[in-house]
């Protein structure tokens, strides 16, 4: 089976982490599971709504795209962690209140990126009346070099990422905002695998994140459990799509 | 005789060696190595150049798409991978730094600590420079470890082979020569049968041999020549004799011509027949004298002369030999007479 990983962190990171579980997984449901590269962000969407992947991790927003355009259906997601974009800026900048944002080039890591990207720019937008220039970086990484390096004054990236940033960047910067939050990455599967493997991939995937968590969490995706579609409709009344690419 | 250390074989033969050896290996170190130093880091220069034109190539895509945390990962493996880039900067079109977290300020360049500048660009626009600082202190070291250590072997081995060529040359030359000095010297002394060292199939046994054969002739020789004294010793031992033993026996006659002379000069009448006695006497007395030289030059050769320290009456002498020559000179019709001054 093909599987994608959306593009969030650098592929050998991706390789790094998704080999072991993929591995795990494999012996489980005796199927072999093989990993799709994805450049960037872009081509990753282009390719999961060429429905290239039988099975993808991607972002709640992606997951809403992906089930309208090629009927993915989820299969399960983080019981423990919830998605919340956050809004970076240097601790030295003085920057204080993010209408000091308005009109200013503000780093994010691709258009359709949910909390680092979509929701924060909805809610700047939608709540606060706050427009920014966009700046896509590609990865959360390189959102927070260039808020480091003042190349931008601010940038969007998510709690999770942010956390496991290197302390040398993480103890300059300071977060200025934080979005609501949502359900985090689900895995969801094409709807032309076999009801029978599905079933069988969601119980292993469940069954793994309880006996062998280090290998979910890796992915990551702590304490897995069961994804609705209900999970993210809620998504759909956002207004996310003024703010995401085709 | 003794001889000065700088005489030796030993010193005129390896101290040009040794000598030799210093020079080239000063020769090595401070000529030949400072250029080749001076190549290999034009070289590397030139290479790391060409590499971080690569690099710089490869940034390319990932600043277009501002992915510098792709730029941090691939320049953190490039600097891992080439530990000599001791500094690697990037800035944007701007010059606003990229890469690295916090940008050190460039050194100035030296020989070998060198900054290299490039631009990159995406056909004729600029969108940002590649500063690298290559540090070549460590190519330069290793070069001269590297130097070092075939200089340490190269001075060893020689050491080695000299010391073994030492021991060659003193076993092989200066031992036996030495030796053959010492049996050289008992030679002057009259030592014919010092031993000589054993004979050997080199030169030097050759030397021996025929320092061997000088030795047996010149002993020959010395025999025949002793033996030949021994000889004229003898004959003249024997002259000797037969002279001492001739005079003795004449003595004995001359001494009673002597006895009947003074006898016939008590009873002489005459004047004339007295002066003839008289210088029977005389030429008597003259002969057993000059029969006495001759007993006395036996006792010379006999090594027996013995010296008599008595009172001579010069008058009288002379008298007598006036005396004794008178009837010649009267004979020849001369005049010989003594007059005093």
């Amino acid at each position: 089976m093909s599987v994608g990983v959306v593009p969030q962190f650098q592929q050998r990171h991706i390789l790094e982490k998704w080999t072991p579980f993929l591995n795990e997984l494999g012996q489980q449901t005796q199927c072999s599971y093989s990993l799709i590269g994805s450049a960037n962000i872009p081509e990753f969407e282009k390719q999961f709504k060429n429905g290239l992947f039988d099975l993808v991790y991607m972002n709640p927003y992606h997951f809403v795209v992906a089930a309208e355009k090629e009927g993915y259906m989820p299969v399960v997601r983080s019981g423990s962690k919830m998605l919340q974009g956050i809004l970076v800026v240097r601790k030295d900048a003085g920057i204080d209140s993010i209408t000091k944002l308005d009109g200013r080039e503000v780093a994010f890591p691709s258009p359709n990126a949910l909390g680092a990207s979509l929701l924060m720019r909805t809610e700047l937008s939608v709540l606060h009346g706050i427009q920014v220039i966009p700046k896509y970086v590609t990865t959360h990484n390189s959102v927070y070099l260039h808020v480091f390096k003042e190349l931008t004054l601010a940038g969007g990236g998510i709690e999770r990422s942010f956390n496991g940033e290197k302390p040398q960047i993480s103890d300059e910067l300071m977060v200025l905002y934080r979005t609501q939050k949502v359900n985090a990455h689900p895995i969801a599967i094409h709807p032309r695998i076999n009801p029978l493997l599905r079933d069988e991939i969601q119980k292993s995937i469940i069954r793994i994140s309880k006996t062998t968590p280090v290998l979910t969490e890796g992915i990551p995706m702590r304490e897995a459990v069961i994804a609705t579609f209900e999970d993210y409709s809620a998504l759909s009344g956002l207004g996310l799509e003024r703010f995401a690419a085709d | 005789m003794r001889m000065a250390l700088r005489d030796t074989i030993s010193i005129k033969l390896f101290l040009p060696v040794i000598l030799g050896n210093l020079i080239f290996s000063a020769f090595v170190y401070f000529s030949w190595l400072p250029s080749a130093i001076k190549i290999s880091v034009e070289s590397v220069a030139v290479q790391v150049d060409r590499t971080l034109g690569s690099v710089a190539e490869g940034v390319v895509p990932l600043l277009l798409q501002n992915q510098l945390s792709n730029i941090y990962d691939t320049l953190d493996l490039v600097k891992q991978g080439n530990p000599s880039w001791i500094d690697l900067q990037v800035f944007n079109a701007q010059g606003q730094s990229l890469y690295p977290l916090v940008a050190k300020e460039i050194p100035e360049s030296n020989f070998l600590v060198r900054a290299l500048n490039r631009e990159i660009m995406v056909g004729d626009k600029r969108i940002g420079k590649i500063v690298l600082v290559h540090d070549m202190t460590a190519l330069s070291h290793d070069f001269h470890q590297q130097i070092d250590y075939l200089l340490s072997i190269f001075i060893g081995v020689f050491s080695f082979l000299l010391l073994v060529m030492i021991f060659i040359l003193r076993s092989v030359i200066i031992v036996p020569v030495t030796a053959l000095t010492k049996v050289a010297k008992q030679l002057k002394f009259g030592n014919f049968a010092a031993p000589l060292p054993l004979e050997r199939h080199d030169e030097i046994g050759l030397l021996i041999a025929c320092f061997r054969d000088s030795r047996d002739a010149l002993l020959k020789s010395r025999n025949e020549l002793v033996s030949a004294r021994d000889e004229a010793d003898a004959a003249n031992m024997a002259k000797s004799n037969f002279l001492a033993n001739m005079s003795h026996e004449l003595r004995t006659p001359m001494t009673g011509v002597l006895g009947i002379t003074d006898l016939l000069l008590e009873d002489a009448t005459s004047k004339s027949e007295r002066k003839l006695l008289h210088a029977i006497h005389q030429s008597g007395r003259r002969l057993l004298s000059t029969l006495n030289d001759v007993l006395d030059i036996s006792k010379i050769e006999a090594g027996g002369l013995e010296l008599d320290i008595v009172q001579v009456d010069i008058e009288r002498n002379i008298s007598d030999m006036v005396d004794l020559f008178q009837p010649i000179a009267e004979k020849k019709e001369d005049i010989l007479g003594v007059r005093e001054t």
